[in-house]
Parts: structure tokens; C-alpha cells; sequence
């Protein structure tokens, strides 16, 4: 086991490595001159040129190269060019706000989707299964962006219940430790919603099709034979077994959440990675950029790590080779 | 699994304190303040901060050598005592002594003294650090172009210094303001990295703020420097400032009276407010900025290739009588009608209105006329030969990308109206949208032919920086003219400002005529203001002026004071 | 089912019968289908007919178009303007559609006349045939048809040109099914035509001069005759009209005619209109245009490229597969919208049109899936025993991938692409959204959303309706992959217990 997981980690090192070469070259092949944000037009060139130097933007490619890759290796990630810090300074104010995000649009997206699943593949066939199959399709088919305007515009323009966008009140901090956590989970709603209910719609097939699959089996029918109730049936045997298939889907859905969190943090000013991101490109914040790029795929990557082993240990039938 | 129990819990727990909360409510916003921004401040170090943002909030952390105001009446900066306490001119004006106040101490509590003011403006004359206002001492003494530090400024005692100058101007004192950092802070801080120096996220000021927190693209929040004497410790206990990029998020919040104070309201929204939200104040500042379309008078092609050497007029903008076709061509008053409505205001030149002694009243703005716009561009050889609905000259039709910057609304419906505009007199234009840091860089490069931009104009008289030689830094169209070049000189050597004002009215009558840009209008921000705060003073200086008076009253009260 | 039989009836219905697609269904007993496609078929000659005079220019500015270039192509080439290209291709479409139409109709009657229902069906027509019995499937298709006929056909179904606005005092947030008042001025501007300063051969001034003005009234946004007024009065020789704030003098002899009923009229806004007082609808039927031949192009750039990476890893294996698969597997751990943002916004170059670039960014970041699903389809058509009998007969490799390999793998292609659409389209929405989309004022879904979200508590149309022609469209696509899935693999119906 122990040697399945080290394999797995190890293998994911070029895959990360290649990652950030990619991203690095990408970037600094970008037309805009990043020390513009710092100085204006009057100031000489030739200081001009000592703030290039000090910001490591004179030397060559390859040198920038080689130079960022060993800050990057041992967690110097550079000095971001327009927030005038430290990048590890502001990514650890953002990319918890990301994870909290994502891991509740994650946890929305499986619980929502396997409770869809398992209606539809009880029911099949009936009108309720048709219904909300639709349903997901639309829901499915829709740009994140505009049905988190269209939340806003119902919900918190004209209902007035949830808070439009941020993170949290004003105040917040000097709330009570409930108080906050309340005033979070309030903000938090929308996002998560938007961000988590396309997947599952798509979690929710998934599960349709596994449980179906499952229901079919001999050691079902052998249960069903035995007397079994319906529900004793489905969820101590049925259940258990289809949700196995399921757990490599917490690998999948992680890029497209993290890349859905661009959007839906856009759209709700929910102060994490994605909209930072989106500020950094628009300001060519090289550091951060490739910082943020780094993150997100060090995050898909665990994530994909993290559903294999899950998966290696929920199901004896996969070899550790 | 895990993560399902772990939901489940937090869930459990959400309801938990939704029930609870109910039975303790209370006003979390006592004391507080709650401004709102658009985009997060840069940096909090005034020697190298860049956004007015960040001036915005520094102007009360850091102390002030001056108390300054606007007089709208007369239209000029006033002076009052702040860390100085007076000051008086010897040696026919170019030496200024001040006499510092000797009881202003730091937020750790050491004392505020000259040397730290002499180190802050060695700080923003030194060309590594690069300060953004470098330029201000421009006119105190240089050594091999350097500002030279030790002959510029003398320290006579604890309390007394001076400051020599090469000539006497008016914006000597207005140069003089700029705010002093703690020496024992920055003492040893490297020069070149100074924007990224860790001290920049905890400044040490003096002033009636200081900093809580700064949370980035969050909040910046201030509290009370129960400390300071400069004048004296904010009444308002704390002061937050929220980052909310979104137009319509702030609006909403202002209305629901989670933010106080915001700017810009867009006028749009206006009679929305006024309807619906009498506890929203909505003030107007004078107009500061203006919007222009800069045509590139130079070829830009040339320039760029023969590095910055040859300068020639430019093929379509280089004609004055195109220049002014094209003013004519473009309905200034309908987009400012539909854009601003009463909150903006035609702009002739970029002398703003508040300037009452300098504005020359008899240049009347130009008027939209297409037909006399395709007269102008037929005397200049331009017509459409071959019927393409194109104006063509010697074979090349006259097209160009007109260039502004993504996000911002209105400069997009600028360039849209200005693209159907030229259309009816037969000129081509493409749009282009560039992100903002790309766009300005270009702009202060001369690359581009034409160009939206705002601009933002000082409160002291200076045209020098935009209508000097080609290389002053916001001369951004290539601008040439001899007579400008020598009224700016005689306009910026006089003794007092008042004594400018020919000049200055000459000057405006020549841009009025050679229209290097197309001024566009004067835009006057509109300020909601929740009435329960009190004592604010929203003026032509920002928001936060005199933020350290600002009070939390009944938003009933009529009491402003 | 028995067919009628075609002798007996009427010449007229003979006729019709046999040239009119459709009719021959109708009376097949194919009703649905018969419906759908007389209706598909009977549009072109309503759109021609409602636009008779627009329809009429294009062919004669094309016509002369085609003289110039035989006679005169230097001058055509000065005259030459791009934007009245959609004219031509909608005009074209407008005859060849209907054409083709009836030559497929034809080629079946006849086909059927010489074999009967019986005739041996292709792997192909077996899944049309599945295909069609899933309804909401072919209707997703039909949806999709009439979304592509739509985007070939803009400039004559569109009530006005998506940038024309004028007036936008009067104009801008009208809300859907609204209308105002227009007054028609007279057309007192003088044209410069002056030809003068061109050596033009005087044989062909005359045709240039007309395609001149033809390619003027065609591309002509309709508004500068017209002003559009909150309310106008008659006071004795002159129209005073408001218009915002102010109010506006027009001497009667300005207008058109002196009667109010010609001189005014209602402009009427379907969806309404937005900050600028542009028609939505107009709007959303150009935006159409960008969404659907970008999700396109994009779409068959991406199959491309994915399908030739995945053949050669598949096919050439060991070290290969292992280096195009590693690089696929690293370009997969990126959150592909990061990946489009960055190279989006690096390569944003002056020179290449922001349309280009989206298209080809998101051809070159959605090709991973595809080879994948190739390769694994390719892994094991490499064993069958045909493949291994072309080896052993000593087949290039070309000719085996090329004739054997790639026929085999096409369907999983076709169902993948499909379903593919959908995703890209809504990744160009986002980008729209993000403001980094296509160049405003040229309208695309995205964008047009993106300009309505600061307005939305004022005037919610603008952003919401794009949004649904997205879902619509993309659900559509979805609808589609599925129901071909379904059709090429009968395995799958077993799922469908």
C-alpha cells in the first residue's frame, strides 16, 4: 500500500514540473512591461532598469528560468509586482477561502448528485426520474456565471435573504465565534451552490448508472430473494457497493471545480485564488500568476491522489502494482 | 466519507447559531465607519504608494506638514498649520523656513523630529526608490541631476529647518507636503525594494488613524491613534475600508447601509436613491478629471522606430484642421447627456472649471457639427474617391484603432459612440480593448495613434507636465508648440499663483485651437453618504478629508455641521 | 405502411410530390418528420419574400461584383468592402438550401423507387434510424439545424443591425416588447461620390456606381434617417419633439412627409434594448454567429489534433505513447480555464483579431479528452484480426491507420465532439464574461451578458435572455451526443432498462 501511494506521489513530480515550465514561459513571453505598474514614465531609464534588475526581469530567459525554479523549490515564491508583498504572504490569505469553497461545493456536489442518482435509479422510467433528468441537463447546460447572476438578481436583489457577494460582513471580525460562522455560511451559500450543482447533475448520472449496474447483481437479487426489505436492500448492499465507482469522480471534478471557482468568485467577489488569479493576469503579475497556477494544479493533482489511494482502499479489487 | 459527516456537522452547527442569534441581537457597527472601494490600495507607504486610493488612506495614518484645503471661491490651495506651524520665505523666496512642531510623536512613541523629514525626502528624491512624486523636488537644489538632499535642506535645530530652492514658484509649498516616514524604521531598508519592504505592511504614522488590518482585496481597516496630536485622536473608533469590485454589490450594500460612505454612484442610480433611500446623502465633487481622445499629433511609427528620435507629424492627426474635424465629428454633448447628465460638464481644455481666476471665458466649446467637420477634412485633401463610404487621401483610406481600457463602462460606450460618430463623416474606426496596465503603458510610450484616457489634474496649476516638450511624462499625444513652451515657462516663474493667470488663459486659447486631444468632459463623481454619518467633509480633496472628525450620529438628526 | 400510390393522384399532387421535400413523407405517413421538413423547406421562400428588396441587392451587388472582377479587377479591389460578404453568403443560402433540399428529395424518391423499403441498410442509416425514434434527441437536432440556418442568415433575419442605435437618450433600457417613436428625416446628405480623383474606364462607371450605392443601402445600419423621440407635438410648421431632457425643433420639411402618420412610426423592440439603445434581439441572432462557428471550428480543431495524437500514441505505443500521454495527463491536471486565461492573455497580440486567438486557444486546450478516448480505441482495434491481417500483408502504416484503424474510431469521435460543443460554447461565454471574450461592439452572448450584469437590478433583460439562448443551444447539443451515443452503440440501450 505504502508503495503504491510513494509510486503515485512520485509520478505526480514531472507532471507538476511540467506544469509551472509550461505556465513560466507562457507568461514571460507576454507583451507588457510589469515595471510600468511601479513607476511612472518620468522616472530615468536607467532606474527604470535597476528596478528590472532588482525585480530579476533583466537577466535572460533562461536564467529567470533557472532562478525562479530554485525560489520556487524552496518556497520562495518572489515579491508580487502589483501588490507590492510577498507572494506566499498573499496566497495565504486567499487560498483558504478557495479551499473553503471548494471542499463545500465538493461535499454539495456528492451529496446532492448521489441523492439524485439513487431517485433516479430507483424510480426509473417514471416521471420523476424524467423530470429530474431534465433538470440536470439544464442545470448541466448552463454558463456558472449567469446562473450566479440570476441567483443574485432573485435572491439578494430582490428577495433581499442572501448577502449578493463577499466573504463576509464588515464587521465580521468582531463577531462571536457562531456569529461568524453564521455570517460565513450565509455569504458562502450562493457560491457553493452555483459552483456545486453542475457537477452534480453529472455525479448524479454517474451514480444512476453505478447503482443500476449494482442492482442488477447476483448478491442483490440474492437479498431481495431473501426477504429483504426494499430499503434494507438498496442501502446496505446496493448502496455501499455503487458508491465505490464514485470516488474516482472526486478526482475528475476537481479541476472543474477549481476552474469553475474562477468564474463563481469572480461573480461573487469571494476574495480566493480564482479572482486573484483573474486580477494577476490582468495586472501581468508574473509571480503571482504562476503562483496561483502552481496551486491549482498542485491541488488537482492531490486531489487525483487522494481519490486513487481512497479508491485503492474502499475497493480490495485494485492491485497496489 | 469523511467530508459528508464533516458537512453534516458544520451544518448542524449553522442552524445551531442561526437559532441562537436571533435572541442576541445587537449593532456590531457602534463606532465604525464603513467606506467603500473599487479597487484595494497599492501600497501604504506614502514615499512610493501610487493610487490615490492609497493617498486616500495614508493622508491619516501618516503625519501631514500641512493642514491643506481647497478654497472653492477662489479657486487655490490654502495652507494651515499642521506638523508645521508656520513658515516664512527668505532670500527672495527660494529658501522656505519651517518651524516643526516639537510634541508630535510616532505611533511607538518616539519623537517626530526634522531628521526624519529630511530622510523621508532624501527617500523620495533618491531615482532607486523611484518615488512617484520625485518630480516634486524638481526645484530644490540638483547636483549631476540628482536631487541633492544635504544642499537642499538645512536643519537649524529640534525645530527649525529650511529649504532651498533654485527659484520661487507658487507650488512651492504644495512640493512641501509631502509626508514624512519614520527614519528608524526605514533607516536601513534597502532602496531598491523599498514598495516591497515589510515595514510598508505595518506603518509606523502619527496621524489620528492607524492601521488594524489589511486583509488584501478584503478590507483595510483603521483604528483610533489614541496618541496622536496631529491635531488630535480620531472621534470615530474605527474606520473600514471595503474592497467591492462590483458596481452593483456596492450599490446594494450602500443601500442596505453596510457601507457609508461610497464613491463613485453612478448617475444612473440616482433617481433610484433619491426615491427609494432618503438615509442616503448624495453630494457632488467639483470637477477634477476629464476624459480626452488622444490623437497622436506625432507619426508614432516614425518615433518608435528611429528610438525616440525623429518626430513628424502624424499622417491622418497631424493636421490641425483634422484634429479639430474631428471634435467637431463627435457628439460630446449627447454622450455626456447620456452618460453624466447634470454630473458632468463640457470640457474646453483641461484647465478644470474650479480654477475660476486662470479659465478663459471666451473660448466656446465646440459644437457638434458633422458637416462642418467634412468641410475641415475636405479642405485637408480628404474624400471619399472611390465611394466606399471611406474618406481616402492619396490611395490610404482613413482608418484607425481607437484603443481604451477593458472594464471600464463608460470609456467603452465613449469608444462605441465615437466609432459611429466618425462613421457618418466617413472615417473607419476599430475598437480595441486593452487591459488597463498594458493600455497606460503604451499610451505613456506613444504608441498608439488614438486613445481613450482620463486624467486627473493636480490642485495647483502645472500644464507643464502634459503641454511641456514631448518627453514631459503626461504629454501622451506629442504635443509641440513653441508658445505654450514659453508661457509655461513665464507661467510657472511667477511669484504668487494669481499672477499666472494671463498666461495660463493664453495657453488655453491656443489648446482650444490646436485641439492636441479631443477634451471630452469633466466628470463630477457623485459621493452617497448613509446620513447617520456625520461631520464628513466631501470636497474636491476626496472622501477622506478630515476623516479624524467623522462621527456616528442619529441618521435623523439633520445636524451636519 | 402503404404508400399511396403516385399515379393516381393529381398532376398538382404529383407535383408537389415530387418537388417539394417534405410532401412525399407527409403522404408516407412519415407525418412528423413530413411536417418538419415542408415547414424547414417553405421558410427560405417566407424570408425571401419579407425581404424581397434586401435579397434582390445582394444578388445584384454580387452580380456586379462578378462583371467588375472580369473586367475591371483593380477597381473592384478599391471598392472592395468585407462587411457586405454576409449579405452574399445569406442570399446564396437563401436559393441553395431550398435546392439542395429538393435534390435530396429527389435522389430519395428515386432511390426508393428502384428498391423499395427493403434496401440493405449501412451502419450509418441504422443509426439514423435508431436516432430518430429518440424524439427529444431529434429534436435537440432540429433545434441545431434551424441555429445554423439562423447564423448563415443574420443580416436578413435580424430586425436591425446589432450596433445601429442612435438617440440612446430615448433608446437605451427599453424594456422587451416595447416600442418608441420614430420620426423619419429626409435624406438631405449629400454623398460624396467623387470618382473623379480614380482613373475610372467610363464603360464601367456606370456599374460602379451602382454597387456602390447598392453596398451602401446593404450595409447601411437603417437609424441616420431617423430620430427616435419620447413624445412629439405638431405646432404649425414645425414637430417639436422631446428627447430626454430636451427638447428638439424639426421644421416639417425636414421629415419625410407632413403626415404624422408617415413621417412617425413605432420602432418596435422585441427584447428590448441595452445601455446604448441596441436591439437585444438583433444582438443575441449576430451573437449567435460567434458562438456557434467558434464552438465549431474550435470544436474540429480540437477532434483534430486530439484524434492524430491519439492515433500515433495508440498505434506507434511504447516510448511515444508514453511522452504524448504524459503531456496529456500534465495538461489534464490544469484547471483548463487558468490554462486558456494565461495563454489568452500572453498572446493578445495587436495583429491576430481576439476571435482567432479564442478559437484557436480553446481548440488547443479541449484536445486531451479526445486522444485519450483514441487511444484507447485504437489499443485495442490494434489486435483485431483484420488490422493483423493487414500487417502481416505488410500494409504501410499509413495506409493500416488511415484505412483500417481510423473509420473504426469514428464514431466515439463524432459523439465526443458533439457533446463538446456545449462545453466550449460556454467557456467563450465565460470568457465574454471575464471581458477578455471577443472585441465589443461585435455582439457574442458572453458580452452581451457581461454589459448587462452592472444593470441588472435596472433592467434584468439584458443579461438574462442571452442566457438562455446559451442553455437552449447548449442543451441541445448535449440532447444530440447523447441520443448519437445511444444510436451507434445498441449496447448502451440495455442501460436503459
Amino acid at each position: 500500500m505504502l508503495r503504491y501511494i510513494s509510486r503515485r506521489v512520485l509520478s505526480a513530480v514531472p507532471l507538476l514540473f511540467g506544469l509551472l515550465t509550461i505556465t513560466f514561459f507562457i507568461i514571460r513571453l507576454a507583451p507588457g512591461d510589469p515595471v510600468s505598474l511601479y513607476i511612472q514614465s518620468d522616472v530615468d531609464p536607467q532606474y527604470a532598469n535597476n528596478l528590472r534588475e532588482a525585480l530579476g526581469l533583466a537577466d535572460p530567459l533562461p536564467v529567470q528560468y533557472v532562478k525562479w525554479l530554485k525560489g520556487t523549490l524552496t518556497g520562495e515564491l518572489g515579491m508580487s509586482f502589483s501588490k507590492h508583498t510577498e507572494v506566499t504572504r498573499i496566497l495565504a490569505q486567499t487560498i483558504p477561502n478557495t479551499i473553503l469553497l471548494t471542499f463545500f461545493a465538493l461535499c454539495f456536489n456528492f451529496i446532492l448528485g448521489i441523492i439524485i442518482g439513487i431517485i433516479t435509479a430507483l424510480k426509473r422510467g417514471s416521471a420523476v426520474d424524467h423530470a429530474v433528468n431534465i433538470t440536470s441537463l439544464f442545470v448541466y447546460s448552463m454558463p456558472e456565471f449567469w446562473l450566479g447572476l440570476m441567483l443574485i438578481l432573485g435572491v439578494s436583489l430582490h428577495l433581499g435573504i442572501l448577502p449578493a457577494s463577499g466573504m463576509h460582513a464588515p464587521m465580521a471580525k468582531y463577531l462571536s465565534m457562531p456569529e461568524y460562522v453564521w455570517d460565513v455560511f450565509k455569504h458562502m451559500i450562493l457560491p457553493v451552490f452555483v459552483l456545486g450543482v453542475a457537477s452534480a447533475a453529472a455525479t448524479g448520472r454517474y451514480m444512476r448508472g453505478s447503482l443500476l449496474e449494482v442492482i442488477n447483481q447476483d448478491y442483490v437479487r440474492t437479498a431481495r430473494a431473501k426477504g429483504l426489505s426494499e430499503f434494507l436492500v438498496i442501502g446496505k448492499h446496493a448502496l455501499r457497493n455503487a458508491l465505490i465507482p464514485i470516488i474516482t469522480l472526486l478526482g475528475l471534478s476537481l479541476p472543474f471545480l477549481l476552474g469553475g471557482a474562477v468564474i463563481v468568485e469572480t461573480v461573487f467577489s469571494w476574495p480566493g485564488m480564482g479572482k486573484l488569479t483573474i486580477d494577476a493576469i490582468f495586472s501581468r503579475d508574473y509571480p503571482l500568476i504562476i503562483a496561483c497556477t502552481m496551486v491549482s494544479g498542485v491541488m488537482v493533482i492531490l486531489g487525483n491522489l487522494v481519490a486513487d489511494v481512497l479508491y485503492a482502499l474502499v475497493d480490495p479489487r485494485i492491485r497496489y502494482e | 466519507m469523511s467530508p459528508r459527516y464533516l458537512f453534516v456537522a458544520l451544518l448542524c452547527c449553522g442552524l445551531l447559531v442561526s437559532c441562537g442569534n436571533k435572541s442576541g441581537e445587537k449593532d456590531p457597527m457602534g463606532e465604525t465607519a464603513v467606506v467603500a472601494l473599487s479597487g484595494d490600495a497599492d501600497n501604504l507607504n506614502p514615499v512610493v504608494a501610487n493610487s490615490s486610493t492609497s493617498a486616500d488612506i495614508q493622508g491619516s495614518i501618516y503625519p501631514t506638514m500641512f493642514d491643506v484645503t481647497f478654497n472653492m471661491r477662489e479657486g487655490k490651495l490654502e495652507f494651515e498649520p499642521s506638523l508645521v506651524t508656520s513658515w516664512e520665505f527668505a532670500n527672495e523666496g527660494k529658501d522656505v523656513i519651517l518651524h516643526i512642531r516639537p510634541d508630535v510623536r510616532w505611533e511607538d512613541g518616539i519623537l517626530v523630529t526634522p531628521q526624519d523629514i529630511k530622510f523621508s525626502y532624501e527617500l523620495y528624491g533618491d531615482p532607486e526608490v523611484a518615488s512617484p512624486r520625485r518630480s516634486y523636488l524638481e526645484s530644490m537644489i540638483q547636483t549631476n541631476d540628482k536631487f541633492d538632499v544635504d544642499k537642499s535642506i538645512e536643519i537649524i535645530d529640534d525645530t527649525t529647518m529650511i529649504f532651498h530652492f533654485t527659484r520661487q514658484y507658487p507650488l512651492q509649498l504644495f512640493h512641501l507636503n509631502l509626508s514624512p516616514v519614520p527614519r528608524h524604521i526605514y533607516r536601513n531598508a534597502d532602496r531598491k525594494t523599498l514598495r516591497a519592504n515589510p515595514a510598508n505592511e505595518h506603518p509606523i504614522g502619527a496621524g489620528p488613524f492607524k492601521l488594524e488590518e489589511w486583509t488584501r482585496q478584503q478590507q483595510i481597516v483603521l483604528t483610533r491613534n489614541n496618541n496622536s496630536t496631529l491635531p488630535y485622536p480620531a472621534k470615530l473608533e474605527r474606520v473600514i475600508f471595503r474592497v467591492i469590485s462590483e458596481p452593483t454589490t456596492r450599490l446594494t450594500e450602500l443601500k442596505k447601509g453596510e457601507i457609508d460612505i461610497m464613491r463613485p454612484v453612478y448617475p444612473e442610480d440616482v433617481s433610484d436613491i433619491q426615491e427609494n433611500n432618503p438615509n442616503i446623502k448624495l453630494q457632488t465633487l467639483p470637477p477634477r478629471s476629464y476624459e480626452y481622445i488622444g490623437w497622436s499629433n506625432i507619426d508614432v511609427k516614425e518615433y518608435q522606430a528611429s528610438g525616440k528620435k525623429n518626430i513628424l507629424p502624424h499622417p491622418l492627426f497631424g493636421d490641425r484642421r483634422v484634429r479639430q474635424a474631428l471634435t467637431y465629428a463627435i457628439n460630446r454633448k449627447g454622450i455626456l447627456d447620456d452618460q453624466l447628465g447634470p454630473y458632468g460638464e463640457l470640457a474646453v481644455t483641461d484647465f478644470s472649471p474650479v480654477f475660476r481666476w486662470a479659465i478663459q471665458h471666451d473660448l466656446i466649446p465646440y459644437p457638434y457639427d458633422p458637416e462642418r467637420a467634412r468641410q475641415l477634412l475636405r479642405a485637408s485633401g480628404w474624400s471619399d474617391s472611390n465611394g466606399d463610404g471611406v474618406l481616402d487621401k492619396g490611395g490610404k483610406d482613413f482608418e484607425f484603432t481607437l484603443y481604451y481600457n477593458v472594464g471600464n463602462k463608460r470609456r467603452e460606450y465613449v469608444a462605441t459612440m465615437v466609432q459611429e460618430n466618425l462613421k457618418q463623416v466617413g472615417i473607419k474606426v476599430t475598437l480595441q480593448s486593452v487591459e488597463p496596465v498594458v493600455l497606460y503603458q503604451n499610451i505613456e510610450a506613444k504608441k498608439y495613434d488614438a486613445f481613450i484616457a482620463g486624467f486627473s489634474v493636480g490642485l495647483a496649476i502645472d500644464p507643464a507636465d502634459r503641454w511641456g516638450d514631448i518627453n514631459s511624462p503626461f504629454n501622451t499625444v506629442g504635443f509641440q508648440n513653441k508658445r505654450v513652451a514659453e508661457l509655461l515657462k513665464l507661467g510657472l516663474h511667477v511669484a504668487t499663483e494669481r499672477d499666472a493667470g494671463p498666461f495660463w488663459k493664453e495657453i488655453q486659447a491656443i489648446l482650444h485651437q490646436e485641439q492636441p486631444c479631443t477634451f471630452m468632459y469633466w466628470v463630477k463623481d457623485i459621493v452617497g453618504v448613509n446620513r447617520r454619518l456625520k461631520h464628513t467633509n466631501v470636497n474636491i480633496l476626496g472622501v477622506t478629508d478630515h476623516m479624524w472628525d467623522w462621527m456616528i450620529g442619529d441618521p435623523n438628526s439633520a445636524v451636519t455641521y | 405502411m402503404s404508400e399511396p400510390s403516385v399515379v393516381s393522384s393529381s398532376p398538382l399532387l404529383r407535383f408537389l410530390h415530387r418537388n417539394v421535400p417534405g410532401v412525399a413523407f407527409l403522404r408516407g405517413g412519415h407525418r412528423t418528420f413530413g411536417y418538419l421538413l415542408l415547414g424547414y423547406f417553405l421558410c427560405f421562400p417566407v424570408i425571401i419574400f419579407n425581404t424581397f428588396s434586401e435579397f434582390l441587392r445582394a444578388y445584384e451587388s454580387m452580380a456586379i461584383s462578378l462583371y467588375l472582377l472580369a473586367v475591371d479587377t483593380a477597381h473592384l479591389v478599391v471598392f472592395w468592402r468585407g462587411d457586405i460578404i454576409e449579405h452574399w453568403v445569406g442570399a446564396l443560402f437563401l436559393i441553395a438550401m431550398p435546392v439542395v433540399l429538393w435534390a435530396l428529395n429527389r435522389r430519395y424518391l428515386r432511390r426508393k423507387a428502384l428498391e423499395g423499403d427493403e434496401h440493405e441498410l449501412s451502419q450509418w442509416a441504422l443509426a439514423w434510424r435508431e436516432f430518430k425514434k429518440n424524439r427529444i434527441a431529434a429534436a435537440g437536432m432540429l433545434v441545431i439545424i434551424a441555429l445554423y440556418t439562423e447564423v448563415f442568415l443574420c443580416p436578413f433575419l435580424a430586425p436591425f443591425h446589432p450596433n445601429a442605435f442612435q438617440d440612446g437618450i430615448v433608446t437605451k433600457y427599453r424594456a422587451p416588447l416595447s416600442s418608441v417613436t420614430v420620426l423619419h428625416l429626409k435624406n438631405d446628405r449629400v454623398e460624396g461620390m467623387e470618382m473623379s480623383a480614380l482613373q475610372v474606364n467610363p464603360a464601367h462607371a456606370g456599374a460602379i456606381r451602382k454597387l456602390i450605392s447598392l453596398n451602401r443601402e446593404l450595409t447601411d445600419e437603417g437609424f441616420s434617417r431617423q430620430q427616435a423621440v419620447d413624445a412629439y407635438r405638431i405646432e404649425g410648421a414645425n414637430v417639436m419633439a422631446t428627447v430626454g431632457n430636451e427638447l428638439v425643433v424639426l421644421p416639417i420639411a425636414k421629415l419625410v412627409d407632413s403626415e404624422p402618420d408617415k413621417f412617425a412610426s413605432e420602432r418596435f423592440y422585441i427584447l428590448g434594448t441595452d445601455s446604448y439603445g441596441r436591439d437585444i434581439l438583433s444582438r443575441i441572432i449576430y451573437g449567435s454567429r460567434v458562438s456557434l462557428t467558434l464552438g465549431f471550428i474550435a470544436v474540429l480543431l480540437s477532434v483534430t489534433l486530439g484524434t492524430f495524437v491519439g492515433l500515433t500514441a495508440g498505434y506507434f505505443g511504447r516510448i511515444t505513447d508514453t511522452v504524448l500521454m504524459r503531456t496529456v495527463d500534465m495538461l489534464l491536471a490544469f484547471p483548463a480555464l487558468f490554462l486558456i486565461l494565461i495563454i489568452i492573455a500572453a498572446f493578445e497580440s495587436v495583429t491576430v483579431p481576439r476571435i482567432v486567438l479564442i478559437v484557436v486557444v480553446l481548440g488547443l486546450t479541449s484536445w486531451m479528452g479526445i486522444s485519450r478516448l483514441v487511444r484507447g480505441e485504437v489499443l485495442s482495434l490494434k489486435e483485431r484480426e483484420y488490422v493483423l491481417a493487414a500487417r502481416a500483408l505488410g500494409f504501410t502504416h499509413h495506409r493500416i491507420i488511415l484505412r483500417h484503424i481510423l473509420p473504426n474510431t469514428l464514431t466515439p469521435i463524432i459523439v465526443n465532439a458533439t457533446l463538446r460543443i456545449g462545453g466550449i460554447i460556454l467557456v467563450e461565454a465565460a470568457l465574454s464574461y471575464l471581458n477578455i471574450g471577443v472585441q465589443p461592439p461585435t455582439a457574442s452572448w458572453g458580452n452581451i451578458i457581461f454589459e448587462g450584469k452592472d444593470v441588472l437590478a435596472q433592467a434584468w433583460w439584458i443579461s438574462t435572455l442571452p442566457g438562455f439562448a446559451i442553455v437552449i443551444v447548449v442543451v441541445c447539443f448535449n440532447l444530440v451526443g447523447d441520443g448519437l451515443r445511444d444510436a451507434f452503440d445498441p449496447m448502451l440501450n440495455n442501460e436503459r432498462l
